[in-house]
């Protein structure tokens, strides 16, 4: 009985030693700010997100963080890595929803500690999409190794791959797997491009999947950049003939131009492609949807000088194509589209605008803006403007952009949330980054995803592209998707 | 043992004596390749990498191998290792079939695939190949003993396929055929059942585990993952010495009794003679391939004399050895002194693989070259293409750095990597010295050549695809700019005859009160003679020290027996053995060579 008492005091105490916080040392605070990485600080995050890990780069022998929430709940880590508990983390955001998070970073140096001087997190009230699905390759140019399709759960560390192309790896060809698209958010209709081998273009319209051959003798290629209409079951893709060419000192290492574009519409239903822009002398490209459908938006160059140049006269007037952003009405009965319309001149700006995303409340619409060219991914002065629809005002979003390629963005369902890539973090890895987009119009700080171990984006050297939300998961196991990609595919018909 | 001199013999007979020194002998005139193995390798520690491994079935004896290839960092540490695997899978083989010279045989066939790697070395994609698959024989040898000793050689077989198939792949299928083969061959009663059921769970077991639980791997693989299955496409002749160590083992497993037989030491030694001296016929003896390699390494320390005395020595260069050969005369600002007084007799690379001259020396030219942004590329592409290198990785750390317009955090992610590799932290020091310190960059002489070497204003189209090609295309083009870069672009204008080009570079020259290097003055007497120059003549003549000059002289004498000459083959060795060092004898005779 003894032995038996003992041993249970022994663990009670044992247990409370575990389940005991380290103290917050009493000290003064210091003028200097917390270094950490990645930056966290001043961010309004949503109140779903994954712990923010963060390592703190301060010189110090110990370091404690506290992180505490407006009704005095707080958590406290020790050591440079500050790594919040899942359970704890949520508790903590769903509390604070509206409110402010204080970080307080306490240094101990020979034996001394300090406060460094506090920032501070806010969380905003709305939530953003539970998924995000994105392209996780390394940043090649001509030749790809191992890639895949990964859907992350943005409220935890966890995600899984859709696809990979380690499949279908051989001796002499790679895969290349890309485009990933969702129709309004969700992943019951949803498609993917696959190229070199097997290639063609998945798509999954429920239980159904497909692969399809979108090329036909009337247009330039197969689909590229696909918009799913928002409800019904047509997909608007460019066709394009691209090419790319690598620069021996310019700023921008990199090219990828248009030699030709259109836009075409497949209706998945009757496997049917239809001509939306086939303009001789326009380059169209960069398709989205408004929000209700009725409207399509893309960039369009409209540079008729250039279509008389040849191929290699073509690629040394790189800098000269700009492209604008145009609309054309769309009537979901008849499936007929209107005529173009411009929204945005960027090439009076001596601009070129790509990629227009509308918000789910149609008010506005992000482009990706840079000097020139039809593919921003590569121009590091890419940045993201917001034109308000209503308006025609321009933002130039100051504080969302970099001093490297911001690009590739979207909106989160409810609109709150901007999602896109930058490559700001070390000039050459794309990085997700997501920008609270508050009721009044005003564009926050932007955030990284968070990773499990804060030093992943520094560890790793593959890049997150293509970003695309979703409010719930992919249903599809690997195996399913690899067994579509194996398919034949259908060939589409074509109708003028 | 009964005696000491009886137990060395047991232990080690000459023949196991003669195999091992021919093996040290070749493995040490193969240290270059080793090292350069090692070079285009890299390791990390971190979770995330070593997830890929344990990704896929027979991942961990790559992860191993590309473990053991960091000591080819230390070409000595690695020969060692090597001849450690190699008797570690003889001793094994031993247990097998006795002591006689063909316990060699599974650990000789491999090393013929190391010392067999040609060109190929730059471009596999199977990675720790180096020592990945001696380690993975020597690993089949052993269960293979275990198993022969063993009372059920079958239930060996089995549970080392079950526990094994993960880490070592389709080394574990090898290793449980040589255990049924075994089980066929002992005592078992039951030994046909053994075998049958020993080889339908080789069959059944890997298919189902690859099915069930290795999603990144195709099923096509199954039984040869841990095996260079992505690699040797269109030269299908190098997988046959890993054919031959497993088929070796597995036929020896089978005939182990006749095998046990006592051998004569007289036939123990013509059979380890001729064992060894079938490692030597089969090694990959190419001089321009092991040439190159040195000269890289040489040019990588900035080594310039080294670089020239290898390129002394070749005959017959690949176009490769003369890029780097350029490279070195350039840096040591004798180009237009020296480019035509080597051997122009070039040869194509020696290889069945699809490997071009761009993948082999991409980075390494391009960087020297001053064009860091293509070095920098094809870096990246051979990374992804192949597989990650600490030497790729250098030039990719040295090209953002040196190029001053990337991210300080690009930079330090490739040094990070780096120096998780062996023998590395000194260069990754100094270079990570130069983030800190930019004083100290400007002090670097490469930095100060790509630098040098950058002045020009980039022409809008400018391919990048085949290395040589972009700079015949660029550098004649380039206006004359004073400095390196108009040694360059002279050297590449000579390079390819472009009269044209030629004269405005020569003018920028002479501008700067510059006496004619040999090469300048030879062509620039060519080019005048050719066109009639009166002008231009008198002014060459004036530079070159008059009517009475020896360039003349000997070009007179050129052009004589050019006039005399009947244009066969004999004539022909005539010219080489005469003005086979003047730029005459380039120009004239040397046409058409492969750049691709």
């Amino acid at each position: 009985m003894r032995i038996l008492t003992r041993y249970i005091c022994l663990t009670a105490l044992f247990l409370t030693a575990l389940s005991c916080t380290p103290g917050i040392p009493q000290c003064g605070q210091i003028e200097e700010d917390a270094d950490i990485f990645p930056d966290y600080r001043e961010t309004t995050v949503p109140p779903n997100i994954a712990p923010l890990n963060y390592m703190v780069r301060n010189d110090a022998e110990k370091i404690l963080t506290r992180v505490c929430g407006p009704a005095g709940e707080e958590i406290v880590i020790s050591g440079r890595k500050v790594k919040f508990p899942l359970k704890e983390w949520r508790d903590l955001l769903n509390r604070s929803k509206g409110k402010d998070l204080t970080i307080e970073t306490y240094l101990c140096k020979n034996g001394q500690w300090s406060r460094l001087r506090d920032f501070s997190c806010h969380v905003a009230q709305e939530e953003i999409d539970g998924w995000i699905t994105y392209r996780f390759l390394a940043p090649s140019y001509e030749f790809h190794s191992y890639l895949s399709i990964d859907q992350r759960d943005v409220t935890s560390f966890k995600s899984r791959e859709l696809y990979h192309n380690r499949f279908e790896h051989s001796r002499t060809k790679q895969q290349c797997i890309n485009c990933h698209s969702f129709q309004n958010y969700h992943t019951d209709r949803w498609q993917l491009h696959v190229r070199l081998i097997e290639s063609g273009t998945v798509i999954v319209d429920g239980e159904k999947g497909e692969k399809v051959d979108l090329k036909t003798e009337q247009t330039i290629s197969g689909g590229f950049y696909p918009a799913w209409h928002p409800t019904e079951n047509l997909i608007v893709y460019s066709n394009n003939w691209l090419r790319q060419f690598f620069f021996a000192r310019n700023y921008n290492r990199i090219e990828q131009q248009d030699n030709d574009s259109d836009l075409i519409m497949y209706d998945v239903d009757s496997n049917e492609v239809t001509p939306v822009a086939k303009d001789s002398v326009l380059f169209e490209n960069y398709p989205a949807w408004s929000p209700d459908g009725r409207t399509l938006y893309y960039s369009c160059a409209n540079q008729p000088e250039l279509r008389e140049l040849s191929d290699v006269e073509l690629g040394e007037h790189f800098e000269d194509f700009k492209y604008d952003i145009l609309k054309r009405s769309f009537d979901p009965s008849t499936k007929q589209f209107g005529p173009p319309k411009m929204v945005m001149n960027a090439k009076k700006m001596d601009k070129s605008a790509l990629f227009p995303r509308i918000s789910p409340d149609g008010r506005r619409m992000l482009v990706a803006v840079a000097r020139f060219g039809s593919c921003h991914n590569y121009h590091r002065d890419s940045d993201l403007w917001m034109m308000n629809l209503e308006n025609g005002k321009l933002d130039k979003l100051e504080i969302l952009n970099s001093d490297e390629a911001d690009s590739y963005h979207n909106w989160s369902s409810n609109g709150r949330w901007i999602i896109f890539t930058s490559r700001r973090m070390d000039g050459v890895h794309t990085r997700i980054f997501f920008s609270y987009f508050d009721k009044d119009g005003k564009v926050h700080k932007p955030f990284v995803l968070p990773q499990e171990d804060p030093e992943h984006y520094i560890k790793t050297f593959k890049s997150y592209s293509v970003p695309e939300p979703t409010v719930e998961p992919l249903r599809q196991s690997i195996r399913q998707v690899r067994r579509i990609v194996r398919q034949d595919a259908l060939k589409a018909n074509y109708r003028e | 043992m009964k005696n000491s001199s009886k137990g060395i013999a047991r232990i080690c007979s000459l023949s196991d004596v003669i195999v091992l020194i021919t093996s040290a002998a070749v493995l040490a005139a193969k240290g270059g390749v080793l090292r350069k193995a090692a070079d285009l390798s890299a390791v990390s520690f971190e979770g995330g990498f070593l997830r890929d491994f344990l990704n896929r079935p027979g991942g961990i004896l790559e992860y191993l191998g590309l473990l053991l290839t960091q000591a080819g960092h230390f070409p000595a540490a690695g020969i060692l290792l090597m001849l450690v695997l190699m008797v570690w899978a003889a001793y094994s083989c031993r247990q097998i079939y006795g002591h006689n010279p063909f316990i060699w045989v599974p650990a000789l066939c491999m090393l013929v695939f190391w010392t067999g790697m040609d060109y190929n070395l730059h471009t596999m994609r199977a990675v720790g190949y180096a020592f990945s698959q001696m380690l993975g024989i020597a690993a089949v040898c052993s269960i293979a003993s275990l198993s022969a000793r063993s009372r059920h050689p079958a239930v060996v077989g089995i549970i080392s396929l079950i526990l094994l198939y993960p880490p070592i792949g389709g080394y574990a299928v090898l290793a449980a055929l040589c255990c049924a083969v075994i089980s066929l061959t002992g005592r078992e009663r039951t030994g046909v059942k053994s075998f049958c059921l020993t080889v339908l769970c080789a069959a059944i077991l890997p298919q189902i585990a690859t099915r069930l639980a290795y999603t990144h791997t195709d099923p096509t693989f199954t039984y040869l993952s841990g095996m260079p299955y992505f690699d040797f496409n269109g030269n299908w002749t190098r997988w046959i010495p890993i054919g031959a160590s497993c088929a070796g083992l597995v036929l020896m497993c089978a005939f182990r009794k006749t095998l046990a037989k006592p051998v004569s030491g007289f036939m123990s030694f013509i059979i380890s003679v001729f064992l060894s001296a079938g490692l030597v016929f089969f090694t990959y003896k190419d001089r321009n391939f092991h040439a190159e390699i040195s000269m890289e390494q040489a040019i990588e320390a900035n080594d310039w004399d080294k670089v020239l005395k290898i390129a002394k020595g070749l005959e017959h260069p690949t176009r490769i050895g003369v890029m780097y050969r350029n490279i070195a005369l350039l840096y040591k600002g004798e180009l237009l002194e020296r480019m035509f007084t080597f051997s122009d007799e070039y040869s194509p690379i020696d290889t069945k693989a699809p490997v071009s001259m761009t993948m082999v020396c991409a980075p390494v030219s391009f960087f020297y070259n001053g064009m860091l942004q293509f070095s920098a590329r094809w870096a990246m592409e051979c990374t992804l293409l192949y597989q990650p290198g600490v030497q790729r990785y250098k030039y990719l750390a040295k090209a953002a750095l040196f190029s001053g317009t990337e991210k300080r955090e690009l930079v330090e992610k490739y040094l990070r990597r780096i120096e998780q590799n062996a023998g590395q932290k000194r260069w990754v020091k100094k270079y990570r010295s130069y983030l800190d310190n930019p004083e100290l960059l400007s002090q670097d002489p490469e930095y100060l050549m790509a630098k040098a070497l950058n002045e020009y204003t980039e022409p809008k189209f400018l391919s990048s695809t085949v290395v040589e090609d972009t700079f015949l295309w660029l550098f004649p083009t380039l206006d004359p700019t004073p400095g390196p870069l108009l040694e360059l672009s002279i050297g590449y204008t000579l390079i390819a005859k472009d009269v044209e080009y030629f004269w405005p570079k020569y003018e920028a020259w002479v501008a700067e009160g510059r006496s004619l290097p040999k090469a300048m003055a030879e062509a620039a007497l060519m080019f005048a003679y050719m066109e009639r120059d009166e002008a231009r003549l008198a002014d060459v003549l004036d530079r070159t020290g008059g009517d009475d000059n020896p360039v003349l002289k000997r070009f007179n004498a050129f052009s004589e027996a050019m006039t005399k000459s009947s244009g066969s083959a004999a004539s022909l060795d005539y010219f080489r053995k005469r003005f086979g060092d003047t730029y005459w004898y380039y120009c004239t005779f040397v046409k058409n060579f492969d750049i691709n």
